[in-house]
């Protein structure tokens, strides 16, 4: 059977072509990612560094870290949806061959193995096209992590031999997955259906796609209400998960809305091309629904990411704003505390320094309660911070996921130590979720100071004159902060766009080509009809900017449902939440989805119509 | 004498209610043996869904099918599978080869599929009883109409199968290919094959041994020995009535 697989895989390559690209694609980026991963988790930091320095490449090396993870993960998936509509198009395409098969003796499982060979064998070339790309790609990612200082420019990941074993798995596995539910459809193919010219139509609304949209529906749903027990630093990761689940979700779908789209495109078009288009988009359904499809996932991952990290940040920084009473910031080398004190005019110092709790926990703060107090706006939802003093905590309510703070519980943390809770603060974004006293007398390793003073620009002045550290007013400050959350968020979504775009611009462009193959007799018997070459491409235009239309429209409706998720879950944080939509980068995407499929469609359109007519109007393939 | 296909008292219906069509009404038909049998009948006459029941490729509402002594009317997909693999050969006018095969592998499919080592020499042998023992590494694509349609023949009969269903196996042909065609089902029989065949075409069917006419689902007429004028006039009296 698995000579079979490669002889159909070798006559129907012009079909695999994209599919292959993109588990190359996947294998690669997956291979890199995991070597940089690898690199990242246990750095190597020089020597000499202050605590601070090292603590800051640890973040960078953080942040890159679940940066990379995240590559991987859209990276895998993205491979699997091309793979998976690619074969559901040859499934499709091939039911009177696969008909055939079981007429003369396939049986069922005979067919599944013929689909799962060529998915085997399109996974082995991937992955050796793959692996041979990994090089190259690794770099390219290399200086994205360099160019954003997420890792220092020394930052280098050395070749692992067993990378190659993941990489290949990884190829194999995606063409596997890609293939499972078109080896299904392929088993449900009857003898009977090698002697029907159109193949079978029959119900586009399966089963299968009912019971798969509702339960990824339902894991959406789950999601958003899980959302608000997440800890902050885990919710990209969240939110990508409801993008995913959401364009399965409607991707399942789809072919629902098809019709409906005909029908509003019905009213737009006018005359007999328009109409003949509008037809051809609803007796299509299928193919138009998986034509769609991969413009749906580009467009839901990265709308539904971008504005989602948007709006956290938004969130983040207005929540930081209300927080923040101080009215300047000092950042030093060393602990300054007592000297500021000193400075006439300054009437609070608040020093804030990080104490870790043991692994896996939250980090604490060491604060003074009173000065804390005068320079943060924070209402205990119960309990009392002027008690805050030796073995005692306050705790944000959100400070360990899935735990409810009672004033008077005993808190063991990690480390050992036992600290009793005195006060519940209101659930944060971000900051601390634990403050702990700050030792009397031990003004801590900290070296970021808030201050309250009396006259703050001449304060301010004086401070710097004194050499005392980096100072900055409130506003400054805050602004600073919106700005580095904002490249950080950049930083992210450039490279989740890059492997994203790519996959769809690929999936789009293969969909495209391979259903205007498809059409060649249809194509034939409309310019028999009395339609000219360029009418018959125009018609063909008109359909694909129609598939665009739905896939922007259920990809923005994914992309929506992600943003209201999330909004919701912030809200229910913090007490309120406006969701950030990315305009311009929406309309970025549309654009370049209808320039690559306008050319696309037009391309072979007029490839599928060089052969003249006659000789195509009666040709089965 | 035993019957290579028996069909007792089939009724095939689609649909329900208003839109009920009665394919099949009550058909009672044995095709003997090691002959060639013909069935006939307007457009719409249910003879696509007699060969599609006899063969096992669509069920019957009602009534038995017996394929070569094996009752297939409750026959589950694997024994269906392996009756095809066996006991049954088809030929339509579509040809249906596998395009990525070579005409040598088209052949050889139905053996793989059943999971025996197809011997060379047996495969080269059948493709040289139809005329192309020069074209075994071609592909479909590569073969004129009538070169498929023998293949296909090749292919049906390299199972030594027990009946032959072709569905209008000249249909897509032109006369001269179409002749060929038939001389070698005619070869075939005169060899102890039984085939049974569906056609529209007087001149193929009056090849066969027998015909048997169908009208709105029910056998209404048979011929023994036909010649090309008998059958068209009854085909005729069949159409206007």
């Amino acid at each position: 059977m698995l000579r079979m697989s490669w002889q159909t895989f070798r006559d129907r390559w012009q079909l695999f072509a994209g599919a292959f690209v993109a588990v190359a694609l996947g294998v690669a980026l997956v291979q890199s990612s995991l070597l940089l991963l690898v690199a990242s988790v246990d750095p190597v930091l020089p020597a000499g560094l202050s605590q601070a320095q090292s603590d800051n490449l640890r973040d960078g090396y953080e942040a890159a870290g679940s940066l990379l993870g995240m590559v991987l993960f859209i990276a895998g998936f993205l491979a699997v949806f091309v793979v998976g509509s690619t074969f559901a198009f040859t499934v499709a395409q091939r039911r009177a061959e696969l008909a055939t098969l079981r007429l003369n003796g396939g049986s069922r499982w005979q067919l599944r193995r013929l689909l799962l060979g060529e998915a085997l064998i399109l996974g082995l070339l991937g992955s050796a096209a793959g692996v041979a790309l990994g090089g190259p790609v690794m770099r390219a990612q290399l200086a994205v992590l360099r160019s954003n200082s997420f890792v220092p420019a020394y930052f280098d990941a050395p070749w692992r031999g067993w990378v190659v074993w993941v990489s290949v798995g990884v190829g194999v596995g995606v063409g596997l997955c890609g293939v499972f539910g078109a080896a299904q459809r392929a088993a449900k193919v009857r003898p009977l259906e090698a002697l029907r010219e159109t193949g079978a139509a029959g119900r586009v609304m399966t089963a299968s796609r009912w019971i798969l949209g509702t339960l990824f529906l339902g894991l959406t749903v789950l999601i958003v209400a899980a959302g608000p027990d997440m800890a902050a630093e885990d919710a990209l990761g969240l939110y990508l998960m409801l993008c995913m689940t959401l364009a399965i979700s409607l991707n399942a779908f789809a072919p629902l809305v098809v019709p409906l789209v005909g029908r509003v495109l019905g009213l737009v078009v006018r005359g007999p091309l328009g109409e003949l288009a509008v037809a051809n988009l609803r007796a299509g359904v299928r193919r138009t629904a998986s034509t769609a499809a991969p413009l749906l996932v580009l467009v839901s991952i990265v709308g539904g990411l971008a504005g989602s990290v948007d709006t956290m940040s938004a969130a983040i920084v207005r929540e930081t704003a209300d927080t923040v009473t101080a009215d300047l910031r000092v950042d030093a080398d060393q602990p300054v505390g007592a000297a500021l004190a000193a400075v006439p005019g300054v009437t609070v110092v608040s020093a804030e320094s990080f104490v870790n709790m043991g692994e896996d926990y939250p980090d604490a703060q060491a604060v003074d309660p009173v000065a804390w107090q005068a320079t943060h706006r924070v209402a205990p939802l119960a309990g009392d911070l002027s008690a805050l003093v030796r073995s005692t905590v306050a705790a944000r309510s959100n400070a360990l996921p899935g735990h409810t703070f009672r004033v008077g519980e005993d808190l063991v943390t990690p480390n050992g130590t036992t600290l009793r809770v005195v006060a519940v603060l209101p659930p944060a974004l971000s900051g601390p979720g634990l403050l702990v006293p700050a030792a009397p007398g031990t003004p801590g390793p900290g070296t970021g100071y808030w201050l309250r003073a009396d006259r703050p620009a001449e304060v301010a002045a004086a401070i710097r004159a004194a050499g005392l550290g980096e100072v900055s007013t409130r506003a400054d400050w805050l602004d600073a902060f919106a700005a580095e959350q904002r490249r950080n968020n950049q930083a992210v979504l450039l490279a989740l766009l890059g492997a994203g775009a790519l996959y769809a611009a690929i999936a789009a462009v293969n969909a495209v080509v391979i259903g205007a193959a498809d059409r060649r007799a249809e194509f034939a018997a409309a310019r028999l009809t009395g339609l000219t070459r360029p009418q018959v491409v125009r018609t063909a235009l008109v359909e694909s900017l129609a598939v665009v239309g739905i896939g922007l429209l259920l990809g923005g409706m994914a992309a929506g449902g992600t943003l209201y998720g999330v909004t919701h879950s912030l809200a229910a944080l913090s007490g309120y939440a406006e969701a950030e939509v990315p305009w311009a980068l929406a309309g970025w995407l549309i654009l370049v989805a209808v320039v690559l499929v306008t050319t696309a469609s037009v391309a072979s359109t007029l490839a599928a119509t060089r052969i003249p007519a006659v000789r195509l109007a009666g040709s089965r393939e | 004498m035993t019957h290579a296909v028996e069909l007792r008292a089939v009724h095939r219906v689609y649909g329900r209610g208003d839109t009920t069509v009665r394919a099949l009404d009550g058909v009672d038909l044995a095709f003997p043996s090691g002959s060639w049998t013909a069935v006939m009948g307007p457009s719409g006459s249910g003879k696509s869904t007699l060969l599609h029941c006899a063969a096992g490729l669509e069920r019957v509402t009602s009534g038995t099918v017996t394929v070569a002594g094996q009752d297939i009317t409750k026959a589950s997909d694997a024994d269906l599978t392996r009756l095809r693999r066996t006991r049954i050969g088809f030929v339509f006018q579509s040809f249906n080869l596998m395009g990525a095969l070579t005409a040598e592998q088209n052949v050889a499919l139905p053996l793989r599929m059943a999971g025996a080592r197809p011997k060379r020499a047996e495969v080269r042998e059948i493709l040289g009883r139809v005329g192309l023992g020069d074209r075994l590494g071609h592909r479909p694509r590569e073969l004129s109409g009538g070169q498929q349609q023998r293949v296909a023949l090749a292919r049906a009969m390299v199972t030594r199968p027990a009946v032959l269903f072709a569905d209008e196996p000249t249909g897509a042909l032109d006369t001269k290919s179409a002749r060929v065609v038939l001389d070698l089902l005619r070869e075939l029989v005169d060899q102890g094959q039984s085939i049974v065949m569906v056609t529209h075409d007087p001149s193929a069917a009056a090849r066969a041994d027998q015909v048997v006419f169908l009208s709105d689902g029910r056998i209404v007429d048979s011929v023994v020995a036909p010649t090309v004028h008998q059958v068209a006039d009854r085909l005729a009296g069949l159409e206007v009535a």
